[in-house]
């Protein structure tokens, strides 16, 4: 399940509102309420939230003081209010894919979005009940799952320039050279290389790939893309990018492509 | 989905692809030796789920005589074909953990005991990170200094003589086993050479030194030369000590970067009192050797043992300078360890030395009585004054190498060597 929930754009009555339903039907989830957010355009789910400091709901968790923006991971689920009236900035984040439940005031403004539009979002109206809610946040949970899980099931062999990557028979060859990995970096390899130019943080490598690592935490996120690097890059061959403070995604090559 | 059947698979698909015949299944004994056995490809998949059981009697430390039924259990994610052999009927090697047969807890398995260390750290929410550098000797097939190389620290030239060719045939074997190479160069003393390798959480880099330890040999012995990590090889050249860049993370931060004007965290210092602190009960394991207590002398670049003597804490410890704001790069070099000893309990104790000193809130002194011990029958007199060895690598592990150790000092004294004939007949 959602490790946080965001609340974003509500007014107080209605964040209230949903703080009670929501502890009522998850107890372990944080609640935050969200009074502005920042997105990066070059990314497409790179988000971070400011903190409704002001507001002192005993239901709310305590997220450090230090730092008070914070950054949006695929754990995360964001319910968020769209306003009355067109703002650019809302119309930027319900485009960001990170998980999340719309509530929306007047359709007209975002149909437009809305229909040419079939991933999984979903929408609700304020006020609204436990159940539905209820249901809601469960099909983003299953549909956060769910596209985890087509990350390494997608394709059978994955082609990129020299690089061959055969995930039925555990088989990477770069120039027809058969390549040593080891199974933690074929299966980076394999998440990174299904979904090029998608961004993958550490958090979410580790959780795909590790479930969870006593002895190394995120960083070993760091060390198995170093030396999967060091198997597969050379001074031609540029497959993975640092994204920094991020985390990595594969560099988007046509297959084919040899013009360097 | 079960993570470790898919693992095991990767592996049996992987052994069929690459022509693998024979997996060799390592582990160390208490003195950190690389030990093993191979196992055909036809019974991977059996030893796989069953473990293998071989007779650990005659292995150091590993058990008594009488409890020798030992079982070899592979640790899947360090599978990795060896590619120092040829792609028909290649070998591949798996790193191993050790159980007695009836699994009672009688066998010390010292990457068990590091595994152990790095979890209860991680109770604490730490993550233990460690670059070290190693140096050695290339020597010729007498096991001297091979002719010619006179070259010293950094030199670049490049005649065979001083072993650059073979330094970076095994920078290149490193890379293929996955074991970033972070720079390699010619040590200060002729033949000596310096690989470091980049920083990885503790247990991968135990298990890369020992692999390092022995592609560097096996390099050697390839050339018709010979390779050594002994401490002190000779009385009139340097020492080879084994360098550890250490770094604890929270999370993605490194948690001994420091806000601005400083080079440490108020963390990070107390990790650094804590390994000055307990340098003497450690040496046990960072210098386990006879030999260990010859590098640990004045102008050999190397900490200087001697109790009580004040030396600069910087002989011991040193905070590299980082850029500003790249706190990322923080961390503490520990110069106490040599090149012979078992990186897994080593780092045990390094670990704990470090999580006792943020525990206990230890301060850094400003000035500092060396607290090395000067031989090895002082390290063993240090390490039976308080519970820190036994607490920092568990008792089994601690009683063990305690016994091989006073043997070791015992068996010595036991040898009437060149020194003292020379020396004493004049006179006596």
């Amino acid at each position: 399940m959602f490790d946080r929930i965001f609340l974003v754009g509500f007014n107080i009555r209605s964040e209230d509102r949903l703080i009670k339903i929501l502890d009522e039907i998850f107890h372990s989830s944080r609640i935050i309420c969200i009074k502005d957010f920042v997105i990066d355009t070059k990314l497409p789910n790179k988000v971070a939230y400011q903190i409704n400091k002001e507001q002192n709901h005993p239901l709310l968790s305590h997220e450090e003081d230090k730092d008070s923006m914070i950054n949006v991971d695929i754990e995360d689920l964001s319910i968020i209010n769209l306003p009355y009236t067109y703002s650019k900035e809302y119309f930027n984040l319900i485009e960001t894919s990170i998980s999340k439940i719309l509530s929306i005031e007047n359709f007209s403004i975002y149909e437009s979005y809305l229909s040419n539009n079939n991933n999984s979002d979903q929408i609700i109206s304020i006020p609204t009940n436990n159940n539905d809610l209820a249901m809601r946040i469960q099909i983003a949970n299953k549909n956060l799952k769910l596209s985890i899980k087509n990350i390494s099931q997608s394709e059978k062999i994955i082609q990129y320039k020299n690089l061959k990557i055969d995930t039925e028979k555990y088989l990477v060859t770069l120039e027809d050279k058969k390549i040593d990995l080891t199974f933690k970096e074929l299966e980076l390899l394999k998440v990174l290389a299904s979904n090029p130019g998608r961004v993958f943080s550490r958090e979410n490598l580790l959780k795909n790939i590790w479930d969870y690592d006593y002895y190394g935490g995120t960083r070993t996120v760091d060390v198995h893309v170093r030396r999967l690097r060091t198997k597969i890059e050379d001074h031609k061959n540029n497959f993975i990018e640092t994204i920094w403070n991020v985390g990595y995604k594969f560099n988007e090559i046509k297959s084919g492509n040899t013009n360097e | 989905m079960n993570k470790n059947s898919d693992t095991k698979e990767f592996i049996l698909k992987q052994a069929s692809e690459h022509d693998v015949k024979f997996i060799r299944l390592w582990f160390t004994d208490i003195l950190g030796r690389l030990k093993g056995f191979a196992i055909n490809v036809e019974d991977l998949e059996d030893s796989i789920d069953k473990g293998v059981m071989f007779d650990g009697g005659a292995i150091e430390g590993l058990a008594r005589a009488t409890e020798s039924d030992t079982l070899a259990i592979p640790d899947l994610s360090t599978w990795q074909i060896l590619p120092w052999r040829p792609n028909e009927n290649s070998v591949a090697r798996l790193f191993c953990n050790l159980k007695s047969f009836d699994n009672s807890d009688s066998i010390v398995d010292s990457r068990k005991v590091l595994q152990d260390k790095l979890v209860e750290a991680n109770q604490y929410g730490y993550k233990f990170y460690v670059g070290p550098e190693i140096e050695y000797y290339f020597l010729d097939n007498n096991k001297e200094i091979i002719d010619g190389d006179d070259a010293g620290y950094f030199d670049q030239t490049s005649d065979d003589n001083t072993g650059a060719n073979l330094r970076r045939e095994c920078v290149l074997n490193l890379e293929q086993m996955g074991i970033p190479v972070r720079s390699s160069h010619h040590e200060v003393s002729s033949g000596q050479h310096e690989i470091s390798l980049k920083h990885t959480d503790a247990l991968t880099m135990a298990d890369s030194i020992i692999t390092t330890r022995l592609i560097v040999k096996q390099t050697a012995i390839k050339h018709g030369g010979f390779a050594t990590f002994m401490p002190r090889p000779f009385e009139y050249l340097n020492g080879s000590g084994l360098h550890f860049h250490l770094s604890l993370y929270e999370g993605e931060n490194n948690a001994f970067g420091a806000k601005k004007n400083k080079t440490l965290s108020k963390l990070g210092e107390g990790f650094l009192a804590g390994l000055l602190h307990y340098s003497s009960e450690m040496a046990l394991v960072t210098n386990q050797w006879l030999n260990s207590y010859k590098r640990l002398i004045p102008n050999l670049e190397a900490p200087i043992a001697g109790m009580g003597k004040e030396i600069k804490i910087s002989n011991i410890v040193r905070v590299p300078h980082i850029n500003a704001g790249d706190v990322d790069n923080s961390r503490i070099e520990f110069r106490l360890p040599d090149s012979a000893c078992n990186p897994y309990l080593a780092l045990s104790a390094i670990l704990h030395a470090g999580i006792e000193g943020i525990k206990k809130n230890l301060a850094v002194p400003k000035n500092w009585e060396s607290n090395i011990p000067n031989t090895l029958y002082d390290a063993i007199k240090e390490s039976q004054k308080g519970n820190f060895l036994q607490d920092a690598i568990g008792i089994d592990a601690y009683n063990s190498i305690l016994i091989n150790k006073e043997k070791e000092w015992i068996e010595h004294n036991l040898v009437v060597t060149d020194y003292e004939r020379n020396f004493y007949m004049k006179f006596l």
